[in-house]
């Protein structure tokens, strides 16, 4: 049941009473109406009976007062005849007017008007005699008189009988009448009650079932509400990472529990207080205090994931990943920030593992073709010592040491080659680029050879940079290494290096890979950089472009895998972007990063 | 490139040339085959053998290698395992469908070399051996050779 409803219920309930008594109320007017007119008909009756009785005691004065005078000649005794003459007159005017309206009554009085004109008549011939003297009255008119008389009364008496029974008629009807209303009256009052009862238990029902709905919605609302709240409570505390929710005016209002475990306060001590005092965040590297935390909500690049070390209450000091989200209410207005965050001790301890991995894997790798080309020049000395040993001549002698040296020279430039991939300054320092290149290439040749692909290197002047040659030497042999696989046997690779400003106003050092491959598949491209996607299979450790990535960006530099547009090489292109001598001066101490810790 | 090869093979035959008696009066020097793609290993390996009283014919890869084979009168073969191209291991299942009793020597840096090659050679040497080791191991192959008719000492 709906407000609207309830409402027209309400309504109903009051109107129909109303029109229910209304209605009642017509009836008994009507009914009353009714009533009154019977009771003045019967007034009207009483009042005729009233005059004819009145008229029949005039009538009887006359005639006692004639008698007396015709027996004592007493004209004092005519008195009452002589007065009941005018009032007889009046009474007949009177019932003449009343009975206008009923023809047979009004017939039966003029009737007795005439009979008592006839009476006067005689009575008035019966005065004349006595007063002419005639004492002894005559008989004949006597009798003619008093049979007048007879009749006349008898006449008044018939029609006084008429209205008697009129009137007990009219009573019995007015009876009948109000026993009628009487009847209605308490018919239509019990039925109205009935109606109005039924009604409104009906409606009662209604409202009240639907009221007891309302009653049990609100409370299974409430215990939703709670269970909600409970569900929240636990999913919060459940969750592995920390959690802090703040005020729009960055206030703490709540943490989890592994938020209050890193942070090292408890909630009831947080509460309320600026979030920078609880969470407190300074750089990884340079240590320097970020402002504003979680105020740069927008989602940063995950491959280039900056951690920062959260500072406990206590000092102690955990390396985060962090993240915010601003909380927004009903209307879309930031009601506050949710901080997310995790501590990454772990996490990095095991990518420092895995890029030692790698950067043994990526020696470990060329093991088998290094040794082949160290092995290839020892066998020509050890041929040119059997050589040697036989021969006599000084002039063959010197030719055969020369050649020895010549082997010698390659064999040392190899191993340089392969030690430098371990060994690293501990500072960054001057790298030429076209050396370092050219050096890699030594050691792949083997490698490249076997695979049967052909390099093309185009080597101009490079920029001089800074940084940490062992580390570039692994990006830069991952990458030629990555290159010539995808060409695959009968394929070509082509390495540029030149100078390059893309973002920078100085131009730094460009190198761009491209391999006559099928290129990347377009969904692959930005997954290549994260840690464990190979599209090798079982051949691939899925590290080699995520490390390589990290050591690039530590030198302050940029990697970037397109498919080439160069019909020649249509595979993929691999540009690496270094910064200029002196540009990547905020570069991190040696030893501070994993991929420079001495594993050799 | 080719026109060159082509080059050096002549000069190497006019090296070799030699009067060669067909009646087996005259001892005839062994003709070696050496396919290697590393020139000074090549050059100084060439120069071992021919003290040895080898005649030495080189090949820089597998493709003129084989030619050679065809166009030339050759006792054994030494090859490189690891050559870009076709490696040594298929040039020597070429070599033996073609010649079944050729001789021929696997000499390679690796110290393991797959199956299949090891059952096509007649004899394999490993890079840093030393000369002594090569000629020895050349040797012994030719005579095994020459006595059962049938290449194969192993």
């Amino acid at each position: 049941m709906n407000l609207h409803q309830f409402r027209q219920i309400l309504v109903v309930t009051v109107l129909l009473p109303l029109v229910l008594l209304l209605l009642l109320a017509l009836v008994l007017a009507w009914q009353i109406q009714r009533t009154l007119r019977e009771q003045r008909r019967i007034d009207h009756t009483d009042r005729i009976t009233a005059q004819l009785n009145e008229m029949e005691r005039l009538v009887v004065d006359q005639e006692t007062g004639l008698r007396g005078y015709q027996l004592t000649h007493d004209p004092t005794t005519l008195e009452p005849y002589q007065n009941a003459e005018g009032a007889l007159h009046i009474a007949l005017d009177r019932l003449l007017y009343l009975v206008m309206d009923d023809p047979d009554q009004l017939q039966r009085l003029r009737q007795i008007r005439e009979s008592h004109e006839l009476w006067m008549g005689f009575a008035g011939k019966a005065l004349d005699n006595l007063r002419a003297g005639k004492i002894f009255g005559d008989t004949g008119l006597d009798l003619n008189g008093g049979q007048i008389m007879a009749a006349l009364r008898t006449q008044i008496g018939t029609m006084t009988q008429i209205e008697v029974k009129r009137r007990d008629q009219e009573v019995q009807s007015t009876n009948s009448q109000v026993r009628t209303l009487m009847t209605i009256l308490i018919l239509s009052s019990v039925g109205t009650g009935i109606v109005l009862g039924i009604y409104t238990q009906r409606n009662m029902k209604r409202v009240s079932a639907a009221f007891r709905t309302s009653l049990w919605e609100a409370h299974e609302r409430a215990n939703e509400l709670i269970e909600s709240q409970q569900w929240l409570q636990t999913t919060l505390e459940s969750v592995g990472d920390a959690l802090i929710a703040c005020d729009r005016d960055r206030r703490v209002e709540l943490m989890n529990p592994v938020a209050q475990r890193l942070t090292g306060w408890t909630l009831e001590e947080a509460k309320g207080r600026s979030l920078e005092s609880v969470f407190r965040i300074v750089d990884e590297e340079t240590r320097e205090p970020v402002k504003n935390p979680g105020a740069h909500a927008e989602p940063k690049d995950q491959a280039a994931k900056h951690y920062s070390l959260l500072l406990a209450k206590d000092d102690t000091e955990y390396l985060i990943d962090q993240s915010a989200a601003p909380i927004r209410d009903a209307d879309g207005e930031v009601a506050g920030v949710v901080l997310v965050f995790r501590d990454v001790t772990d996490l990095r301890r095991r990518e420092v593992a895995l890029m030692a991995h790698e950067k043994l894997a990526v020696a470990g790798r060329l093991s088998a073709s290094i040794a082949h080309e160290i092995h290839n020049p020892l066998d020509s000395v050890a041929n040119l010592h059997y050589l040697m040993a036989n021969e006599t001549d000084a002039v063959k002698q010197k030719k055969y040491l020369g050649m020895a040296q010549q082997e010698l020279n390659r064999t040392l430039q190899i191993s340089r080659a392969m030690l430098g991939l371990y060994r690293e300054p501990k500072a960054p320092v001057e790298v030429d680029l076209r050396e370092l290149l050219e050096s890699v290439l030594l050691l792949l040749d083997r490698q490249l050879k076997d695979q049967s692909v052909a390099v093309s290197r185009r080597l101009g002047e490079g920029t001089p940079i800074q940084g940490f040659p062992g580390e570039l030497r692994q990006v830069f042999t991952n990458l030629v290494t990555n290159a010539a696989e995808a060409a695959g046997p009968g394929g070509r690779v082509q390495i540029l290096l030149e100078s390059s400003s893309m973002t920078d106003t100085r131009p730094g050092a460009s190198v761009v890979i491209t391999d006559s491959g099928p290129g990347v598949a377009e969904g692959n491209q930005a997954k290549l950089f994260k840690p464990f996607f190979t599209t090798k299979g079982e051949l691939g450790t899925g590290l080699g472009l995520w490390v390589s990535r990290g050591i690039v960006e530590k030198h302050g530099g940029r990697i970037e895998l397109v498919n080439s547009t160069d019909p020649v090489f249509p595979g993929a292109a691999v540009s690496v972007y270094l910064p200029p001598l002196g540009a990547a001066s905020k570069m991190a101490a040696a030893g501070n990063h994993p991929a420079q810790q001495p594993v050799a | 490139m080719a026109l060159s090869l082509c080059f050096m093979a002549v000069v190497d035959f006019a090296k070799r040339w030699r009067p060669r008696s067909r009646d087996g009066i005259t001892v005839s020097r062994p003709v070696i085959l050496c396919i290697d793609d590393e020139d000074l290993g090549l050059e100084i390996r060439k120069m071992v053998l021919e003290r040895e009283g080898f005649c030495v014919l080189t090949a820089k890869d597998g493709v003129s290698g084989l030619a050679m084979l065809d166009t030339e009168q050759i006792d054994a073969v030494i090859l490189d395992y690891a050559m870009p191209g076709i490696n040594g291991g298929e040039v020597a299942t070429i070599v033996r469908k073609r010649n079944p009793e050729m001789p021929i020597l696997m000499l390679s840096a690796y110290v393991a070399l797959p199956d299949d090659v090891m059952r096509v050679v007649s004899a394999t040497a490993t890079k840093g051996d030393g000369a002594f080791t090569l000629v020895e191991k050349l040797k012994e192959m030719l005579q095994t050779n020459a006595s059962d008719g049938r290449g194969g000492s192993r």
